[in-house]
């Protein structure tokens, strides 16, 4: 990318320490694909699946 | 435990202030409290206030522990034989304290924590809480501060409550549950109660056996027990633990299927998944209590091990040895049966779990880091390193823990921050509990040098399935509440210091 290309898309507003990006995505997460946030959804849903698993498989453990 | 003149306490009496200088003399000084069922627990006690190099003991008789006077009532006054209501509170002191100066004592005293002893041989150590030793005292996260008053003076002591089961009235479940309860009291988390509350709470519907004289906990009752006193738990059980990693982080283990003779190895062996969990509530403060086949401690802390790279050392107290105790391996804990399932304990409104923080926050950091370099290139005038460049040189680790938002915010003065990110943040409304998920170069770690590099903060209210992300930073470019569209600012920033309990 050069400078003239980078100015383009990234410019700044403000002085000292409030400056703001005006080009920068306003979501973190948009810098996700799609397809990558679909499969960490899924994964996300493994996680639920696996914590009722746990829960049905240790029914009967006892300490003390 | 000798009961002969348990209730006398004059301030004449000769036992009151002691200076014991070796070890065979603090055990002579502590020899009536010895010979019970089980003595680790108190020379465990003992052999860490000498690590301090204590040279004071006092003997308060006549002390009213609260958490043992739940139990007289529930317990030691039905039985037929008579016992004491009141119990001996042990204080240790690095200074020389006087007689005299009891009531008086000034700056300087080295206290050191105390040790509650109830009248009975079957566990004698109601409470104690002493400060750990000074080698893993950072290392001991769960540590709260409690405030003793002492003769009429208020004294300090910070570490990990402790306490030793009965074996009638409660057994080690009732223990742990109780410290991490007291923990989660001193922290300000929920009210205290006395520990027959532990007892009497229990749900006996949810067990085919009696609950006194005990037989244990099952995990239904402990789980009922942490709800019913205010800190609904989180449970795992090893051989289920979540083993959704991202793309770039160590993989889970699995299960190593049935041994030559058919039978197959417990979880407890081989799932070492349990790290990682175990670390994102310590990273947080907050003690996890673990079930064996037979038993239950609490681990309340970790390190980086000195010896061997890239190990982590847990420290647990068990009511059966003492606070403090190492655990150099937790799937061949030489000590125990096999581990089998972990309750977490947590303020009710973090419904949010750190397994489902922890992948959204890595996947946003490194995709962010990713996204934004090149522009940010041009801004700052030379090259970046982005996360990925971390990940491609095994260089980027998640270090993953929940605070209250106020003491985020309160403690980024202290992480060599610049003004602008600090503002940023503490000028937008958080849940009251946030997740925070930050990027961490392990190079700066192990170079003991400021090592984050960008934090994502999620909204402790959502769920696991849709985790809020509520704010996210990542080379000097803040996003202080996306979602209700604070612009990204910049903030120019080296890597700055975890804000995380414990060392990095």
């Amino acid at each position: 990318m050069t400078r003239d290309e980078a100015d383009s898309v990234a410019t700044a507003s403000g002085t000292g320490n409030e400056v703001v990006l005006d080009d920068f995505n306003e979501d973190p997460l948009e810098y996700l694909t799609a397809e990558e946030l679909e499969a960490a959804y899924m994964a996300l849903e493994r996680i639920s699946q696996t914590r009722r698993e746990a829960e049905v498989q240790s029914q009967n453990l006892r300490v003390g | 435990v000798d009961l002969t003149d348990w209730d006398d306490a004059s301030p004449d009496r000769p036992d009151l202030v002691q200076h014991p200088t070796t070890r065979d003399e603090w055990l002579v000084a502590l020899d009536r409290y010895l010979h019970a069922r089980n003595d680790l627990p108190l020379l465990r006690c003992l052999d860490i206030v000498l690590t301090h190099g204590a040279t004071t003991l006092v003997i308060e008789r006549r002390y009213l522990d609260i958490d043992y006077r739940s139990e007289y009532s529930t317990y030691f006054s039905r039985l037929f034989e008579s016992v004491p209501d009141t119990t001996h509170r042990l204080h240790f002191f690095t200074g020389r304290i006087t007689r005299e100066q009891l009531g008086l004592i000034n700056e300087g005293h080295g206290y050191l924590g105390y040790v509650v002893i109830r009248p009975t041989e079957k566990g004698p150590i109601s409470r104690a809480m002493v400060r750990p030793p000074l080698d893993v005292e950072d290392s001991i996260r769960a540590s709260v501060t409690e405030r003793v008053s002492f003769f009429g003076q208020y004294l300090e002591v910070t570490g990990v409550p402790f306490t030793q089961q009965d074996t009638q009235l409660g057994a080690c479940a009732h223990a742990a549950a109780w410290t991490c309860h007291f923990t989660a009291s001193l922290r300000g988390d929920c009210a205290r109660r006395p520990r027959a509350e532990f007892i009497n709470m229990v749900n006996s519907s949810l067990s085919l056996d009696r609950t006194l004289p005990t037989s244990g906990l099952n995990v239904g009752q402990l789980s009922d027990l942490f709800r019913s006193t205010g800190l609904p738990s989180i449970f795992y059980a090893l051989g289920h633990l979540p083993t959704e990693r991202l793309p770039w982080q160590p993989s889970s283990p699995t299960d190593p299927g049935p041994l030559p003779d058919g039978t197959r190895p417990p979880p407890g062996t081989w799932d070492h998944g349990v790290v990682p969990i175990l670390t994102r509530y310590l990273n947080s403060g907050y003690p996890v209590l673990v079930g064996t086949q037979d038993h239950a401690f609490v681990v309340c802390g970790y390190r980086r091990s000195p010896t061997r790279s890239g190990w982590i050392d847990f420290y647990r107290n068990d009511d059966q040895r003492g606070p403090y105790m190492l655990i150099e391996n937790v799937v061949q804990d030489k000590e125990q049966t096999p581990w089998s399932t972990l309750h977490v304990p947590l303020p009710e409104k973090i419904w949010l779990g750190p397994e489902a923080a922890e992948r959204i926050g890595g996947l946003a950091l490194v995709a962010t880091s990713s996204g934004i370099r090149d522009q940010l290139q041009i801004l700052y005038g030379g090259p970046i390193e982005s996360l990925q460049d971390l990940v491609d040189q095994n260089r980027l680790a998640l270090k993953t823990y929940v605070t209250r938002s106020n003491e985020f915010k309160a403690r980024l003065s202290e992480r060599r921050m610049p003004e602008g990110m600090l503002r940023a943040y503490r000028l937008v409304g958080l849940s009251r509990f946030v997740w925070i998920v930050e990027a961490v170069d392990r190079n700066l770690r192990a170079a003991g040098e400021p090592c984050v590099l960008g934090q994502a903060i999620f909204d402790s209210t959502s769920d696991d399935t849709v985790p809020n992300l509520i704010g996210l930073d990542v080379h000097g470019v803040v996003w202080p509440f996306p979602k209700r569209g604070g612009a990204p600012k910049l903030t120019p920033t080296g890597p700055y210091l975890s804000g995380a309990v414990g060392p990095p």
